[in-house]
């Protein structure tokens, strides 16, 4: 038994007296070093190498959302909207919180107008999102958020809209999808300058995946793309849509072009592309033939033959030549349209009665060369102009591939091809005493911020003198003071045209033989006021048929009558001394007759937008045009 | 001479603490004269500092509402309450004579301790939580007794190394005893399972043998044992082992049994020197397991950074030593204030950096608590009950 005294603090055997405070001092040491351990595994952790943990916790943590930009509008050259972006609701499913798919399927299939099978796979799939249906109207959406199934969501994004009605100008505007990517039309020509750039929006996200609020959060505001401003008038564009449906419709041609440019500036107020569809109604086309479709002009392409002489100085307009009504040439016979005596015609008198055979022996005066250099400095088959989806560039072969009767054949423009912009930019160059000022579209673009950057034109080039410009001029009155397009002309204005009756060349044939004899492409293009000429315009009927098939008849009126639209939206005053009386005319109407006037013309727009909206029902899913490109080649 | 402790704590009381509260007759000085030493004052501002801090603490880990069914005041409002009852426990126990324990309540607490740990295996007394059964409760009062426990073990331990009549380096007289209870108190954990609280309890008590002038050559033995036995233990089932060793490499698994110690080192870098802020560390937002609890130290680190971390682990070193010191200046007087003393303190800080060694990848992760900061119903109460205690040991110190 050991007792020990309490000072010794009765520890027994220690080894030695000093051991108790010395073991505690130990203890006290131990601790200190852990603290140090632990302390300088903090500094290692927190300072020294924290990047591999900062690295795991960021990619766990930070995530990011596309904010995407709000699509540019398509304006018209004053600012009316014709094509922009609206938000939509869109249908979506997370299948994961579906209770009973097909039951899901056999409430929304009605709603939606989706087969059952088909919303039942999409709401059963391996997957937490499954579009039911995207950009469906408000009331398609609120009566399916009525129905409160269980996984079943909506949301809104931006869907195009045109305000004229899906058909209004749908040729140039082109389409975009459902993601608002551009697919045709300028939607695709312009696609990257309408789609902005689109933000990001970074965020720290908690583990169960909502945003932590004392986290980063970094927004970059999308920026919405540009508005693309088209060289387009709104109300030219829609009333030339009108009177071309009525046109096609009145000749039973297939489809039908009018483009309408203000030579001076090269923007185009109105370019209508229509077609019959498949049941036969005439409809704003989807496709741009003005720009994609390869044609052989014919009889409208003479006067670049007769620039061609007068530029190489091989004739005059007063230079009379005997013009028989055939004439044949190799293993080939040409005729003019009807048959006629041997006449005494100076250039002037062979335009206007569009002979073939006159047009054709001046031709030879020049040689192919010559002819092809001319052509070619006017832009038929030069390539595309505009840079749209799909614009064609015609087809002029190299001189070196023409055949002994491709002088004669091209001279009366068949044996090549252009597109109808083509034709009218080189119609319009006549018309600008022969300097080619490039075709516009586009104005320009006007960003979110309200600048507006217009788009690059090319500069202006001569290409044929002014001498020749103006002979050209007054043969081209003549055609429509006495000639084959008397029917063009309007009163009040001079106006400068020639009608062409093209033949249509048999694709799968070959040749101009159809099965049913002739078919024609009837057009008519010129400018006005002849003196001062200020439109030009381009109209095409591919394929009337009875006896609504000459450029004259099928053509001519629709020019006349949309010329006369265009000089009055445009505000261009009579310049002609008839011109003065019509004006008297038209001041001395009473009041009551203007109204008349206006009251009937809004009936007609009225009945017009109501058949657009009927069409709009009734064909959902646009037809192919019936236009054949392939008929270039002749 | 003195033959009884009893008398001899007495006989101390009188002779070598004037200041100290003597009950019952009265003779000794008021209260109200009673001076505290700086050691107290030192003690007693560390306790209140930590455990505000700590529900500051728990708030802020547990606000994101990640944790508690989305009520950001769940956690906040439960440990409250516990802290209010903690202080309430820890002033008692600062009052009461430390002495009173050893004399009064050594084999009661003894008993119920041992009572307590057999009863989490009792269906319908003990809760299993996660395949641990380390609970006793009914309806939404529960009680962890490994806490009750320690406390028990340690009171029962400096009882037991104190008495003069015993020799501490005696196999038969203290060794052997020590062991046992120490060994049976240990299986119970280890069956809950709480290895954790086990090699804790384990190396509170070789800390008081120790400082008890234990032989060198016993201590060894017993350490090298229950290394050995925990060695065992780990190494018996492959998946304990990956679990409790995936510290060491936590990147070769990150999602899986890497995940804890990853997420804390994510949380624990983010800090960097100066932290995120109190209130924005982006580790309590389902990242961290256990934010508000064993893992707290990680939020700590995240929002005030290395110097936070760092000032967490400097106090509890600061508690080690000014317990350790009162150890120092009471053991010429009373061996079993000492020995007690050496145990809360050690009982608190070992457990502190056995929590936050696990926290930061040092050591394995076992389940055990931060003393203080860590949300805890029962545990806290216990803790600060045992804190009180050793308030009271000081206050008899010398200043």
């Amino acid at each position: 038994m050991t007792t020990v005294d309490i000072p010794r603090i009765g520890l027994g055997h220690a080894s030695a007296p000093a051991s108790p405070q010395r073991r505690l001092f130990v203890i006290g040491l131990v601790l200190l070093l852990a603290a140090s351990g632990l302390s300088f595994r903090l500094v290692r952790i927190q300072v020294m190498e924290p990047d591999r943990y900062l690295e795991w916790g960021e990619s766990q943590r930070l995530r990011s959302l596309t904010l995407p930009a709000e699509r540019g509008a398509i304006l018209d050259r004053h600012g009316v909207v014709l094509a922009t972006s609206i938000p939509r609701p869109t249908i979506w499913a997370d299948p994961s919180a579906v209770v009973d798919p097909r039951a899901t399927a056999q409430a929304l299939s009605p709603v939606l107008g989706v087969e059952v099978e088909r919303l039942e796979y999409l709401l059963s799939r391996d997957s937490r999102f499954s579009y039911l249906g995207r950009q469906v109207d408000d009331s398609v959406a609120a009566a399916v958020l009525d129905l409160g199934l269980a996984g079943v969501f909506s949301y809104e994004e931006p869907s195009r809209f045109s305000p004229g009605g899906d058909e209004f100008a749908r040729s140039i505007l082109g389409r975009s999808d459902l993601d608002s990517l551009g697919i045709s039309g300028v939607e695709l020509q312009y696609d990257s300058i309408l789609t902005g750039t689109p933000g990001e929006l970074v965020f720290e996200r908690a583990h169960s995946g909502a945003v932590i609020p004392t986290g980063e959060f970094d927004r970059t505001e999308a920026i919405p793309g540009s508005s693309i401003v088209l060289t387009i008038d709104q109300n030219l564009q829609f009333e030339t849509e009108r009177q071309l449906i009525d046109q096609v419709t009145a000749t039973g041609g297939q489809n039908g072009i009018v483009l309408i440019m203000n030579n001076a500036t090269g923007e185009i107020l109105a370019m209508a592309n229509v077609s019959r569809d498949a049941d036969g109604v005439v409809r704003p086309s989807s496709e741009n033939l003005s720009l994609t479709w390869n044609y052989e002009p014919g009889s409208i392409a003479k006067p670049f033959t007769f620039a061609s002489v007068f530029e190489a100085g091989a004739g005059t307009t007063d230079e009379f030549i005997n013009v028989a009504d055939s004439m044949v040439i190799w293993d080939k016979e040409f005729t003019d349209d009807h048959p006629h005596a041997l006449e005494y015609w100076s250039p002037v008198d062979i335009l206007r009665e569009s002979s073939n055979i006159g047009t054709i022996s001046w031709a030879n005066r020049v040689g192919a060369d010559t002819l092809y250099d001319t052509l070619s400095d006017f832009g038929i088959g030069q390539g595309p102009i505009l840079g749209f989806p799909n614009e064609a560039g015609g087809v002029l072969h190299d001189t070196d591939d023409w055949s002994g009767t491709s002088l004669p054949t091209i001279a009366i423009g068949q044996g090549v091809s252009t597109t109808p912009l083509q034709m009218l930019q080189a119609y319009a160059t006549i018309a600008n005493g022969g300097i080619r000022v490039p075709a516009q579209l586009v104005l320009g673009a006007t960003g979110a911020d309200g600048t507006f950057n217009p788009a690059p034109v090319e500069d202006p080039a001569r290409v044929i003198s002014e001498g020749t410009a103006a002979d050209l001029t007054r043969m081209l009155t003549a055609v429509v003071e006495g000639g084959t397009g008397t029917r063009a002309g309007i009163p009040g204005y001079t106006t400068a045209g020639k009608t062409g009756t093209a033949w249509k060349p048999n694709p799968v044939d070959g040749g101009y033989e159809w099965a049913d004899g002739r078919r024609y492409v009837a057009s008519f293009a010129g400018f006005l006021p002849a003196d001062d000429p200020q439109v030009t315009i381009l109209v095409v009927i591919d394929d009337p048929v009875g006896n609504q098939e000459t450029g004259g008849r099928a053509a001519a009126p629709l020019f006349g009558s949309l010329s006369r639209y265009a000089l009055s939206v445009l505000s261009i005053p009579p310049t002609s001394r008839t011109a003065e009386s019509e004006q008297a005319d038209v001041r001395s109407k009473s009041l009551d007759e203007i109204e008349a006037e206006r009251a009937a013309k809004a009936a007609a727009e009225a009945a017009y937008i109501a058949r657009q909206e009927e069409r709009q029902e009734e064909h959902q899913d646009e037809s192919a045009p019936d236009a054949d490109p392939a008929a270039a080649d002749g | 001479m003195l033959s009884t402790p009893r008398q001899r704590h007495r006989a101390a009381s009188r002779s070598n603490h004037p200041t100290a509260r003597v009950k019952p007759d009265g003779r000794g000085p008021q209260r109200r004269r009673r001076q505290y030493s700086p050691l107290y004052a030192l003690l007693l501002l560390l306790g209140f500092g930590m455990s505000l801090y700590g529900l500051v603490m728990v708030l802020s880990a547990s606000s994101s509402g990640a944790l508690g069914g989305g009520d950001p005041w769940h956690w906040f409002r439960r440990q409250a309450l516990w802290l209010g009852a903690g202080f309430v426990v820890a002033f008692i126990t600062s009052r009461i004579d430390y002495r009173l324990w050893r004399e009064r309540a050594v084999a009661p607490l003894m008993g119920l301790s041992i009572v307590l740990l057999v009863a989490v295996f009792i269906p319908g007394i003990g809760i299993n939580v996660l395949g641990s059964s380390r609970w006793v409760g009914w309806g939404s009062f529960t009680f962890q007794p490994s806490e009750l426990a320690k406390f028990a073990l340690i009171v029962w331990a400096a009882d037991l190394l104190s008495r003069p009549q015993r020799s501490v380096t005696d196999l038969h007289q203290t060794v052997y005893p020590l062991l046992g209870v120490t060994c049976v108190f240990s299986a119970l954990l280890l069956v809950e399972p709480d290895l954790g609280t086990a090699v804790l309890v384990v190396g509170i008590i070789l800390v008081m043998l120790y400082a008890a002038g234990g032989a060198l050559h016993h201590l060894g033995i017993i350490t090298a044992s229950a290394g050995a036995a925990a060695g065992i233990l780990a190494y018996a089932a492959s998946y304990r082992r990956r679990r409790l060793f995936a510290f060491s490499d936590p990147w070769a698994d990150p999602i899986d049994v890497g995940y804890q110690t990853v997420q804390a080192g994510v949380s624990i870098a983010n800090g960097g020197i100066t932290g995120v802020g109190l209130g924005a560390a982006r580790g309590k937002w389902g990242y961290v397991p256990l934010a508000h609890s064993d893992f707290i130290f990680a939020i700590v680190a995240e929002e005030f950074g290395l110097v936070g971390g760092i000032a967490v682990v400097g106090c509890f070193l600061a508690i080690g030593m000014l317990g350790y010191l009162v150890a120092h200046r009471i053991r010429q007087s009373d061996p079993f204030g000492a020995f007690l003393a050496i145990g809360i303190t050690s009982w608190i800080v070992m457990q502190a950096f056995i929590n936050i060694g696990a926290v930061i990848g040092v050591l394995p992760i076992t389940g055990v608590t931060l003393p203080f900061l860590s949300a805890g119903g029962s545990s806290l109460v216990v803790t600060m009950a045992a804190y009180g205690v050793l308030l009271n040991i000081a206050s008899h110190a010398d200043g």
